[in-house]
């Protein structure tokens, strides 16, 4: 967990002063978003939590709901 | 407006589609265990199917000359909708992006470093990617020729080489089947390496060739890339005949049964090594597309940024996805099929249709 930290710690300073010495606030809320998913989403991998996957909660509709799909021999 | 200001030369688009279509060699696993000995009638049946998918993205690359899928979703379906199906589209590569990742994660992992936790592999690897994918499609697409012909002339050597362990016996029972399973092999083998070619619609803007021409190009790549599977497939139907259905990687396993002489048997780290680079190549240009498509929605000065941040969700993604290799597999062959027709049929022809109907086309806007 604190590696996670440390790590993001250093891509940011990589990436953010440049983009806050160019001034552009919406660069800046896209970026710093998307590193904070991916800041969520690591330290959850991190703690050993695990998240339901979106590709088999999909396919289990498909599969269930909307019954298409091939039956397994 | 364009985010990448890169040009890639005609043949340099039609080798990357081919080198992309060849990295799908690896996953033969999933129609191989479907139809066992007929795949290679199944595959020259996807390959045909897979020649409507390529008329489909032609036809939209035609009407919308120097536009990005995105861009096209914006013009025919308006800018709300529009952002909708480009949302879709984000799905979709980062999950194309992250099942790559993790099967060259597995097999890395199964055949070469067993030892290694998985998250070490996928950490190094994305950072090269990652350094790829920030120059730009210049970058990504530099080695495409040269990654197609030494796949080529693997693939040409590997057949020559395997002589001696073909027995044609292993072709029979020919069309013993029930229908259903030659339905399934055709769908999953049409949309898993043949309908991914949809990820070359963003790239369309960077081409430096008038687009009438680029129908050409496409086809050439994408014939070049079906060839190199049904030879492979064939090779290996070949080879090991009935027990093709027990292994994960049935080429590895081909490979491995190849000796020259007493010297120069183990050919199977060719294949190792092929592999790697061609996986290389294709999630680097899929990592490049899905960044491409978010920088576009979101109308951001430059992809350089997001890059970083793109490839670390990428990597905890495809550790998420499934929980097992045999669920992979399981899902791969029986669900994920009607999944990518939706993404890779449905959404275009809608797009297409839409864009007929309402009578838009590129040169009418004056652009």
């Amino acid at each position: 967990m604190l590696y996670v930290i440390i790590i993001f710690l250093i891509i940011s300073f990589i990436d953010l002063p440049n983009l806050i010495k160019k001034d552009s606030k919406k660069e800046l809320i896209v970026v710093c978003s998307i590193l904070c998913f991916g800041f969520i989403l690591s330290s959850l991998y991190a703690l050993g939590i695990d998240l339901p996957s979106p590709l088999v909660g999909i396919e289990n509709f498909l599969k269930n709901i909307l019954k298409l799909g091939y039956k397994d021999q | 407006m364009k985010i990448d200001n890169g040009k890639i030369s005609a043949s340099q688009f039609m080798f990357a589609v081919a080198c992309f279509i060849q990295a799908s060699t690896l996953l033969t696993a999933f129609f191989i265990s479907v139809t066992k000995q007929d795949s290679w009638i199944v595959s020259i049946f996807g390959f045909l199917i897979g020649m409507i998918f390529l008329w489909i993205y032609t036809a939209l690359m035609k009407n919308f000359p120097n536009k990005n899928l995105v861009e096209i979703n914006d013009l025919v379906f308006g800018p709300v909708i529009g952002k909708i199906f480009s949302f879709i589209y984000i799905y979709f590569f980062l999950t194309l992006s992250a099942l790559n990742l993790k099967d060259m994660g597995d097999f890395v992992g199964i055949a070469i470093m067993p030892d290694t936790p998985t998250i070490v592999i996928l950490v190094s690897f994305m950072c090269i990617c990652a350094w790829a994918v920030r120059g730009g499609i210049e970058i990504v697409t530099r080695y495409s020729l040269f990654f197609t012909f030494t796949t080529s002339f693997i693939i040409i050597v590997t057949f020559f080489l395997a002589f001696n362990d073909i027995d044609f016996n292993n072709f029979l029972p020919i069309f013993n089947q029930p229908f259903m399973k030659y339905l399934q092999g055709t769908h999953i083998i049409s949309t898993i390496p043949f309908g991914e070619i949809v990820v070359f619609l963003m790239v369309t803007p960077n081409i430096e060739i008038p687009k009438n021409k680029i129908g050409k190009y496409f086809t050439l790549g994408f014939a070049i890339g079906g060839i190199s599977l049904i030879l492979i497939i064939l090779r290996d139907i070949a080879v090991l005949g009935n027990v093709i259905t027990l292994f994960t990687f049935p080429s590895f396993e081909t490979l491995r049964m190849i000796r020259l002489s007493s010297t120069l048997g183990r050919m199977e780290v060719l294949f190792a090594v092929i592999l790697i680079t061609l996986m290389f190549f294709k999630i680097s240009f899929l990592y490049y597309v899905s960044v491409l498509v978010i920088s576009q929605i979101f109308k951001l000065n430059s992809h350089k940024n997001i890059v970083i941040g793109v490839g670390i969700i990428i990597i905890i993604y495809s550790t998420n996805l499934y929980y097992s290799m045999i669920q992979h597999m399981e899902h791969g062959s029986n669900i994920t099929p009607f999944q990518w027709l939706i993404y890779e049929f449905l959404l275009p022809l809608i797009t297409l249709t839409v864009a007929k109907i309402r009578k838009i086309s590129s040169s009418e806007e004056g652009n």
